[in-house]
């Protein structure tokens, strides 16, 4: 009992860490350079407002990429699901939570029929994604003769930009995934699929219900980013010719920085760490004075790098493994 | 019967295309096959053929690239560069390649030696590049060989188009010979059905990664040639839906994405023109934009569906 | 008497054709539109979504009703390449002539259009684009600003002085692309910052980029931090309302920049949080249609310059600082209502169809009466 209540201590302790860490470097950084303002205040909102907004979108990627289903239509279920949603919600003169409540439902409707598609037509999920993006771009590009959504106005409705807020819909959305993950069926389907999608079809996981299943929360995920970004700024306009995908870009490092904090806790919570430490990025270079495609630069190398060494990290633990095993080894032999 | 069936299903592709030159011949009223329009097809495939033909290497050997229009736009940026400060076309030609090829050795030996998922890597790269792109040119949007010290010959239409097709024909047979008759045409294709096999079988799996992408990476350099001799104004988002189209092309081709025995050549020609022709025949109807949209999406699913034919597995594909 | 009655009718056709033909009302298609064949016509865009884009093509379904003219809209372009392409595909689509709402290829767009045959509109404002293919007889020409200076740099200093005159002293200012070389946002940018110094009027803090990045949404909070009392966009400011409530600085900041007309903008002046925009007029690059018509109908000489070059036609835009004159601009451009910014009657009296004497100048007059008192005095006649 006393072990594994150590054991969750020190797992929530490195959970927690990274986040912190970064926090710090870029707080002493910024001073360091005479910048001040950095993660206090304001810029700590700012901070939890990316967070959340980076959180929902990587999010709902880590559910088909961590699987190996790449899904280029993310963007545009947001901006399809913002803009038809939004349109229904003020019809029907609905309050901020009926506002998302509609937004999630178009946006699981969206990914129901991708995730449909793509278990009926069995072909790879970058090429049915990347069909679907375009139908739901031209979706959200018809509705109210191509001028998407705008309610600069309406506070009311508005009010997901706002700390607390932002922050309940986060924990909400996280308090559900975190059950749907470690205590359901489906939460122990999807990870023996990502970690065996052979042998976890070969023991009868049904493979095509468990992705539909991703591909709808991945929708509701991504409407709830969109009704961060609506209130945030107000309006949002449609696009065309596959603009949508670079939604896509903030994803990739708090999702990555997610999958190694997983083993810690849980995957769910590692995704928002990561957002929580792109944020820290994204605010500290801007108090840096850096310009905007230095900085796209920086970020770049910063994932890049990641990656290779999540990638690669397990050769070094095989490597302390095979020392540890070969000292075992030759002290035995001494004996 | 079942062979018959097999040799039949290898032409789905080439019957994709047939069916989109048909459905645009008449749709546009015989306009897709006019002379100016076959002149203007031509130049649109050349580029994304010479990048999708390379890619059926990288493909094929089971890798990713998601950074070609960033590779592209950036040799051409620079090669334009090249351009404008020495006044000469080889050397801008030069760069184009060399800048092409460095790239290409650096995901060659990144796919080699680091072990990383080399899709979203090159995502990454591409928007590095692409903001790299940007750095360079600075305060300017793009750059323009009209600048140049000298006066660099401006090509006519008909003149280009002979360059295309030369260019075009040249890579296109280098990678017939080196895919049919050379050994690493063979063991791409093993690599990527199989790496276990391909490592057992003692297939130089290093070597063949690299190879495959420097392949790659020569198509890409000369498409930016072609495309900064044709349009003498370069920016940062040139050719910035290579990435997709190239990935788009192969799908129509024939020829699936996690590569293996199934890769062949002709999907980069048959799956750049078929993309093509479905771009440039749904701008000639004149369709509203949003139709436009749907109207590519439902014919790209269809043709990609009937294209795939060829290769359909028990899993669900990822 | 029935030789005296054919007589009477003879001269009474006479004289109605006379009077006919002194309106000059030229031959018309079936359905009753000017000229008797479709002019096809494609339009180069980098933004399908961009509200001036929408105003754009919704002035010309209005036009649609009396000229007889069909519009290829391209998807959005975003490089020469790309933009080289599309007029191709036009030419083979049997287009007539190209407007050049937007231009990557510069001088080489133009001469690439003359050399498929096509009439080409647009890029007279830009030297890099109009000085090179000048006497291109297939190059129609375009609008240049009808003040002295350039037009972006008038909307920069228009913006930057509304705030001046508004009395704001610490001014935000939203550069948009001005870092990634974008010309336009340059030149209104240096408008903004000259018409501030002049002000007296200081820079707290300059944003740049737009929505959708983490650290745009940075630098606006660091922003709104600031004793701010003004805020100055090279591009719109509307993703700046919502922060602005966020932060509690909901009419205590100012605000003016490049906005597209709106119903919503006149509630925002009413209440005295706009005090300024500056506004292209989605109307004016219905210029386009006149000057191809005439062209492709054999009045393309009377269009130029006295040199042969091709025509620059004056125009000017709005600056609007009050709510009345923004209500009247909404309302002109929604299409509700007879009234139109430049009405099919307004654009007859530069068609050499209907009004074989017109001229260049007659053009940059029409196109250049553009106040509200303008507008409404055109309308009284």
């Amino acid at each position: 009992m006393q072990a594994r209540l150590r054991r969750v201590i020190r797992n929530t302790l490195i959970t927690l860490a990274a986040p912190v860490i970064v926090y710090l470097l870029f707080f002493g950084l910024t001073r360091l350079m005479g910048k001040q303002g950095f993660g206090i205040g304001p810029d700590l909102r700012v901070i939890i407002q990316n967070t959340v907004y980076s959180g929902f979108i990587a999010l709902a990627v880590s559910y088909n990429l961590t699987s190996g289903r790449f899904d280029f239509s993310v963007g545009s279920v947001l901006i399809l699901s913002v803009i038809l949603g939004g349109t229904l919600a003020t019809q029907a003169g609905f309050g901020p939570v009926g506002m998302v409540l509609t937004m999630a439902v178009v946006g699981m409707a969206c990914g129901l029929v991708s995730g449909l598609l793509y278990v009926l037509v069995k072909l790879p999920p970058m090429i049915t994604s990347l069909g679907l993006a375009m139908v739901f771009e031209s979706l959200g590009f018809m509705l109210n003769s191509s001028k998407g959504i705008r309610l600069i106005g309406r506070f009311d409705l508005l009010i997901f930009a706002q700390f607390p807020n932002n922050l309940y819909l986060l924990g909400v959305a996280l308090v559900i995934l975190i059950y749907l993950l470690n205590f359901t069926q489906f939460g122990y389907n999807t990870n023996s699929l990502r970690t065996g999608q052979k042998n976890a079809v070969d023991v009868g996981v049904n493979e095509k219900k468990n992705a539909v299943i991703c591909y709808v929360i991945a929708g509701a995920l991504m409407a709830c980013a969109g009704a961060v970004y609506l209130s945030q700024y107000g309006y949002l306009a449609p696009q065309t010719g596959l603009a949508s995908i670079s939604f896509i870009m903030g994803a990739f490092l708090p999702m990555f920085i997610g999958g190694s904090l997983a083993k810690y806790s849980d995957r769910n919570i590692g995704v928002i760490a990561g957002a929580f430490i792109q944020a820290c990025i994204s605010s500290g270079l801007v108090k840096l004075g850096v310009s905007s495609s230095v900085k796209t630069i920086i970020d770049g190398a910063i994932v890049l790098l990641f990656l290779v060494y999540v990638s690669n990290s397990h050769k070094l633990i095989l490597k302390k493994l095979q020392a540890q095993k070969k000292a075992l080894a030759l002290s035995d032999a001494q004996a | 019967m079942k062979n018959r069936w097999e040799t039949i299903k290898n032409y789905f592709p080439l019957l994709g295309l047939l069916i989109l030159v048909v459905f645009f011949s008449i749709a546009t009223g015989g306009a897709l096959l006019s002379p100016i329009s076959l002149q203007s097809l031509l130049n649109q495939v050349i580029a994304t053929a010479l990048v999708a033909l390379g890619s059926v290497f990288v493909f094929g050997s089971g890798n990713f690239d998601m950074s070609l229009g960033a590779c592209l736009s950036l040799s051409a940026v620079l090669g334009g560069m090249a351009d404008i400060a020495t006044g000469s076309l080889i050397v801008a030609f030069l760069v184009c390649i060399g800048l092409s090829l460095l790239l290409g050795l650096l995901k060659g030996l990144f796919a080699s030696f680091v072990d990383v998922p080399l899709f979203i890597v090159t995502i990454v790269l591409g928007s590095l590049l692409s903001a790299f792109t940007l750095f360079i040119l600075g305060d300017a949007s793009a750059v323009h060989l009209k600048d140049a010290l000298q006066p660099l010959p401006s090509f006519s239409f008909s003149q280009m188009s002979v360059i295309n097709l030369v260019v075009l024909l040249s890579y296109f047979s280098l990678c017939l010979v080196l895919f049919l008759f050379m050994p690493i045409g063979r063991q791409v294709k093993i690599l990527g059905g199989n790496a276990v096999t391909a490592r057992q079988s003692g297939i130089p799996i290093k070597k063949v990664k690299v190879g495959a992408f420097l392949i790659g990476a020569l198509g890409i350099g000369l498409a930016a040639f072609v495309i900064l001799v044709r349009v003498r104004n370069i920016g940062a988002s040139t050719a910035s839906s290579m990435g997709t189209d190239v990935m788009i092309a192969l799908v129509l081709g024939g020829m699936p994405l996690s590569g293996g025995p199934r890769s062949r050549i002709s999907a980069g020609l048959v799956g750049a023109t078929s993309i093509t022709v479905l771009n440039a025949g749904l701008t000639m109807m004149g369709l509203n934009i949003a139709v436009i949209q749907i109207f590519r999406a439902v014919v790209f699913l269809v043709v990609v569906y009937v294209a795939s034919m060829t290769y359909r597995t028990r899993l669900l594909p990822r | 008497m029935k030789k005296t009655l054919s007589l009477l009718l003879l001269i009474s056709l006479l004289l109605g054709f006379a009077l006919g033909t002194a309106q000059a009302e030229p031959a018309l298609s079936e359905d009753g539109r000017f000229p008797v064949e479709t002019v096809k016509i494609g339009f180069v865009n980098y933004d399908t979504s961009a509200e001036q884009v929408l105003a754009i093509q919704s002035y010309f379904e209005y036009l649609q009703t009396a000229f007889n003219f069909e519009v290829i809209w391209s998807e959005a372009l975003n490089s020469a390449a790309a933009e080289f392409a599309f007029i191709e595909q036009c030419a083979a689509a049997g287009c007539k002539a190209i407007i050049g709402y937007y231009n990557e290829g510069k001088s080489e767009s133009v001469k690439l259009a003359a050399d498929l045959g096509m009439y080409y509109f647009g890029g007279a404002v830009n030297a890099d684009i109009y000085e090179p293919e000048k006497n291109n007889p297939f190059y129609v020409g375009g609008y240049i600003s009808g003040a002295e200076q350039d037009e972006n740099y008038l909307a920069g200093y228009a913006v930057g002085k509304a705030l001046v005159d508004a009395g704001s002293k610490k001014v935000i200012v939203m550069s948009g692309g001005k870092d990634f070389g974008v010309e336009f946002f340059v030149k209104r940018y240096n408008g903004i910052m000259d018409a501030l110094n002049e002000g007296g009027a200081e820079v707290v803090y300059e944003v740049p980029g737009w929505p959708g990045t983490e650290a745009f949404a940075a630098h606006q909070t660091a922003a709104l931090q600031t004793e701010a009392d003004g805020l100055a966009g090279t591009l719109t400011c509307m993703m700046w309302l919502q922060p602005m409530q966020n932060a509690g600085k909901m009419g205590q900041i100012k605000v003016a920049g490049i906005e597209t007309v709106s119903e919503g903008l006149v509630g925002l002046m009413q209440g005295g949080i706009y005090v300024g925009a500056f506004s292209e007029i989605p109307d004016m690059f219905g210029l386009s249609i006149p000057m191809i018509l005439n062209a492709v109908t054999g009045y393309g000489e009377q269009q130029r310059n006295p040199d042969g070059s091709a025509g620059r036609v004056k125009v000017l835009n709005w600056v609007i600082t009050n709510p009345e004159d923004m209500a009247y601009f909404a309302k002109l451009l929604s299409g509700e209502g007879d009234e139109r910014v430049f009405s099919i009657e307004d654009l007859k009296t530069v068609m050499g169809a209907y009004n074989p004497d017109f001229t260049l100048d007659d053009m940059s007059t029409l196109y250049s009466a553009v106040t509200a008192d303008e507008i409404r005095a055109r309308h009284a006649q």
